[in-house]
């Protein structure tokens, strides 16, 4: 565990340093403001509020009792928040491409390790950093928000308004992952990512009214969010996603523990 | 035996790096010749588990590399061609982790020992990107040695450093070798180098070994072939050399003042020059092997090679 730690740390000083964290925190902070600045959009607040009367007095007479919708439209702030995922993941990414290119994975696998635990190292810190940052910006602009509407959050409700934006998450990461580590080249593993990500949901918007066109991230997420926003979990909706994350992960595992080449 | 490999091809595409190739490396320091695209690098990287022998046996410390490459790893240090580090950390720092990967106890003064060794303290604090190739290249070394490695692979050590830093890492490789019992498998084209430090050598060509042995069992297979004899009347004494029977082929540079003789017996040439500059009073400034012995060895035997390859008798 010690030497896995280390890597951890190796990995973690070389990959989260500038510009990548600086644009994750960028990224965050902006979310967060965003949302709170959008809260009437995001919590759906009546029109009709009267100008000049302060944020926290519109804000507890419109939402003092409905906590709940608080926290399900919480779920719509994440899934705004596709592109920040898109554009994290696919930096991140990028840095595993480019490590493949430079020659940099070849001495990490020239060291004692489990190929299966470079991968874990890898594979961690692409994944975590952006979600981590998305989840906690959303919690602080909820909590901002909740807090001048005297609002209380139920945690079942939360995990499911969390919900897509971490599959969202996922997906995203996992494409961009398995273009990176196909195209070991950097400025291929951006351009490819950034192609797959928007133009399969261009592509499948294509098809009107076809539940195909809600298969992929973000519409299938957004259907799951409106759901959820009337009371119901469709949890089918993030079968597709889920399992396309799956597929593509485990392929990405025995492609790098097994097959890869250096 | 340490490493061996028997039978092994691999290819890219339609390139075939290695063709049946067969060699074993034992304890010791043993060099690996031969020129640019030989394979002599995807031997090494099938070696170390990084590429998949198409066909073949390939086994390190009885193990396959491919398989068994975590355990392998843990008992090999390596410096591999054009290495790429990460370059915010320091040489102390990176050195700290690549120890404590190796489960070394004590990094912190293990790492500061080796950058000694290598020549680097004064820029243990500096971070790697700000290094000089050179810098870079004793890095490499002491990321391959840190972990106290019973066998060290080093692919192009020298490469980008001066004459002295040169002189002082094959030093340290004899140093490594003769007190801490480290063996080693250096790949380089620098082949006076070889001489200096190798137990053994292997020569590679068209993916295979097309030599091996000893420094003394090479010379002695293929001979010291051509030889400069320096003085200021180089035709006096080439028309005196061609008549032996012993000399194949003589050429005179008059520019150079100098005469230039392939024989086969180093001992009867030397004698020879020296009494034909008796008997016709020639002034003999020097009589040495025109390269190398192992240069000489390389060339005859590469030669031999590509020459073999050339006209279709190549293997």
């Amino acid at each position: 565990m010690r030497r896995l730690a280390s890597l951890l740390d190796m990995e973690a000083r070389r990959i989260l340093r500038f510009p990548v964290i600086e644009l994750i925190a960028a990224l965050a902070t902006f979310l967060t403001l965003h949302w709170v600045a959008h809260y009437d959009v995001y919590m759906q607040v009546p029109g009709g509020v009267a100008r000049g009367e302060a944020l926290a007095r519109v804000l507890r007479r419109l939402l003092a009792d409905q906590s709940r919708r608080v926290t399900w439209r919480g779920g719509f702030a994440l899934l705004a928040s596709y592109e920040f995922a898109v554009l994290a993941y696919v930096a991140l990414a990028s840095a595993t491409a480019r490590d493949l290119s430079t020659g940099y994975m070849r001495l990490l696998l020239s060291l004692p390790f489990r190929r299966g635990e470079v991968f874990l190292v890898r594979a961690s810190l692409t994944l975590l950093p952006p979600l981590l940052a998305l989840l906690a910006s959303n919690a602080v602009a909820s909590a901002v928000v909740a807090h001048l509407c005297a609002c209380s959050v139920d945690p079942r409700y939360a995990l499911i308004c969390y919900l897509p934006g971490v599959v969202s998450c996922v997906y995203i990461f996992s494409v961009s992952l398995s273009i990176a580590l196909a195209s070991k080249d950097t400025v291929t593993s951006v351009i490819a990512s950034l192609l797959f990500l928007y133009g399969s949901d261009f592509a499948l918007r294509g098809l009107y009214r076809s539940p195909l066109s809600r298969l992929l991230p973000p519409a299938c997420l957004t259907e799951f969010a409106f759901a959820a926003a009337r009371g119901r979990v469709l949890w089918e909706s993030l079968l597709c996603p889920l399992a396309a994350s799956a597929a593509l992960l485990t392929i990405c595992y025995f492609y790098f523990t097994r097959w890869l080449e250096l | 035996m340490v490493l061996e490999l028997r039978g092994v091809s691999k290819s890219y595409g339609r390139v075939r790096a290695l063709r049946g190739l067969t060699m074993s490396v034992g304890r010791g320091v043993t060099g690996l010749v031969g020129p640019n695209g030989a394979g002599k690098t995807t031997t090494i990287k099938i070696s170390l588990g990084l590429l998949r022998a198409d066909e073949g046996i390939v086994r390190f410390f009885g193990l396959d590399p491919w398989v068994d490459g975590y355990e392998v790893r843990r008992r090999v240090g390596v410096l591999h061609e054009r290495p790429s580090y990460p370059g915010d950390l320091t040489g102390l720092q990176f050195l700290k982790y690549v120890a404590s990967f190796y489960g070394v106890r004590d990094c912190a003064r293990r790492a500061a020992e080796v950058l000694r060794l290598v020549g680097l303290e004064f820029a243990a604090h500096r971070p790697i990107k700000s290094y000089s190739a050179g810098m870079v290249q004793r890095l490499g070394i002491a990321k391959a040695i840190v972990g106290e490695p019973e066998f060290v692979v080093l692919d192009e050590p020298t490469a980008n450093l001066d004459p002295t830093s040169r002189a002082e890492i094959l030093d340290l490789i004899l140093t490594l070798h003769e007190d801490e019992g480290m063996s080693f498998l250096i790949s380089t084209h620098v082949l006076s180098e070889l001489e200096r430090v190798c137990d053994r050598v292997l020569v590679m060509c068209g993916g295979r070994v097309v030599a091996e042995g000893t420094l003394s069992e090479l010379i002695d297979r293929y001979g010291l072939a051509e030889y400069v004899v320096e003085l200021p009347e180089p035709r006096a004494l080439a028309g005196r050399l061609a008549n032996l029977d012993f000399v194949e082929e003589v050429r005179v540079d008059e520019k150079r003042g100098r005469v230039l003789v392939r024989a086969r017996d180093a001992y009867a040439l030397t004698k020879a020059v020296f009494e034909a500059a008796l008997e016709l009073n020639l002034r003999v400034v020097s009589v040495r092997p025109r390269y190398g012995a192992l240069e000489q060895v390389y060339r005859r035997v590469v030669g031999r090679e590509t020459a073999g390859v050339a006209t279709g008798h190549g293997g």
